[in-house]
């Protein structure tokens, strides 16, 4: 195929192939195509805008510097999400103590705040909680979490991402949701909620 | 009902069966099974259940719609930063590119040999004062003929200087000078203020001149290594001050002598 007639939907063999030849737009092209899944999976591991949209520019630097080394021995898409968590991974560790003061000062913020509403917890506190929800999950938990809740990734991909067992990911997913759920039930409104 | 799964298989199933994401329909079967005959099983489902739909329902607030659009766009400018950095790097010459890591190494290094000179220096002062300060009495085992020699010369040559100074004439700049350097170093040599000498006295002669050595000779000696005779006088020197002595005024001949009676030596 002619360099000029790639495009967003071009397979991903051939943008690389394009941007190793030197075509700057082919990475452009892969820019646009991962961008919005690169920003949410880091958005989901790290919760503040912000520093997603930190986090994902450095996934796309590491990229543009590195795309050579990608030797197509997994899905494109999977070695970029690779980045992305592992990034995301490092943000959280680097941010662990500031993130748990910050969670404390919000947390109880937040449980007076719904013990005092009597009203069903609109669109807005649902997000509110569940970002706390997530939040209160451990790294990689979280990470297993939204890599197959959100994303759908198989538990092969995943313990090829996280390079842990299928077993283990699968259990590490199972703990991820109970955590939520507990959680959640210390909230009356969750409780309160008709959502069976 | 009997399967090939166990309990903890089944619950650590039930998320993704709750979100309809198993594909192996013994699995499925294996779950709505228990769930039907296993209350304790049936409650964990119904909690699950709930969790999954409030999830369902809750969604993390997006970025605004230019975010995505401007996003390539600020990629591409840092890679340009980057690029303008690496660029510098690659239009320098290899020897540059040497030169540049190694400046920050050589002159930390230059800094830690100075303080390092420094400090030995200091050392070694103190050293010296300490050495220039021994017992009198103190021995050193062993020296050798060259140092011996050397203590003969200086024991010699201590006793003429002590002599000189009364005298007058061309050769006793030189000599007062380097007498009264013998004498700022080595009050030791001999006690004066009882007026006896050297060999007398009991000094051990072998420590004095170590001391001499690493002082005496080492500052003023060592530098006129090829003048000896202007620190141990020649006999042919010996005749010159007889000589000068013989050309003074009797007047001065007499102050001499009684200057030589009044040193009691």
């Amino acid at each position: 195929m002619n360099e000029s007639n790639l495009n967003i939907n071009s397979p991903d063999d051939e943008l690389i192939n394009a941007f190793t030849k030197g075509d700057q737009n082919a990475f452009n092209l892969i820019v646009r195509k991962y961008q919005k899944k690169v920003y949410w999976t880091v958005r989901k591991m790290v919760l503040d805008h912000d520093d997603a949209d930190d986090i994902t520019q450095e996934v796309f630097l590491k990229l543009y510097r590195s795309v050579s080394e990608f030797r197509g021995e997994s899905k494109f898409f999977t070695y970029v999400y690779k980045i992305a968590i592992n990034y995301s991974l490092n943000h959280l560790s680097k941010n662990k103590k500031i993130l748990a003061r910050k969670s404390d000062m919000d947390n109880s913020h937040i449980k007076s705040h719904y013990k005092s509403a009597d009203e069903d917890m609109n669109a807005t506190e649902k997000t509110r909680l569940l970002e706390e929800a997530i939040e209160s999950l451990p790294e990689q938990q979280r990470a297993v979490f939204n890599m197959r809740y959100y994303d759908n990734l198989s538990y092969d991909e995943i313990s090829n991402i996280m390079n842990k067992s299928v077993g283990g990911m699968k259990a590490n997913y199972f703990h991820a949701i109970k955590k939520l759920e507990k959680y959640l039930k210390q909230h009356k409104n969750y409780e309160a909620m008709e959502i069976n | 009902m009997k399967t090939k799964y166990n309990t903890e298989d089944l619950v650590h199933s039930l998320p993704d069966y709750i979100s309809d994401k198993i594909s192996d329909d013994a699995l499925i079967t294996a779950i709505e099974s228990e769930i039907e005959n296993n209350s304790e099983f049936k409650s964990e489902y119904d909690d699950l259940k709930k969790t999954f739909n409030f999830l369902k329902t809750a969604e993390l607030e997006g970025p605004n719609e230019n975010y995505f659009n401007n996003l390539s766009v600020k990629i591409n400018q840092r890679i340009d930063n980057e690029n303008v950095v690496g660029s510098f790097w690659q239009r320098l010459s290899p020897v540059w590119k040497i030169l540049l890591p190694a400046i920050p190494i050589i002159i930390a290094a230059l800094i830690l040999f100075n303080v390092f000179r420094n400090e030995t220096t200091e050392t070694k002062t103190t050293g010296n004062e300490i050495q220039t300060t021994p017992p009198a009495e103190k021995k050193v085992e062993a020296v050798s003929p060259k140092e011996e020699l050397k203590d003969n010369s200086l024991t010699k040559s201590e006793t003429q200087v002590n002599e000189s100074p009364v005298m007058t004439g061309k050769t006793y700049s030189s000599k007062e000078k380097d007498t009264k350097s013998l004498q700022a170093n080595n009050d030791l040599t001999t006690d004066r203020s009882s007026g006896i000498g050297l060999r007398g006295s009991g000094v051990d002669l072998k420590s004095i001149s170590q001391n001499l050595n690493q002082n005496v000779l080492a500052d003023n000696i060592e530098s006129t290594d090829n003048n000896d005779e202007m620190l141990y006088p020649a006999e042919s020197d010996e005749e010159t001050l007889e000589q000068d002595f013989y050309d003074l005024t009797p007047q001065q001949q007499k102050e001499i002598l009684d200057d030589l009676k009044n040193t009691q030596i």
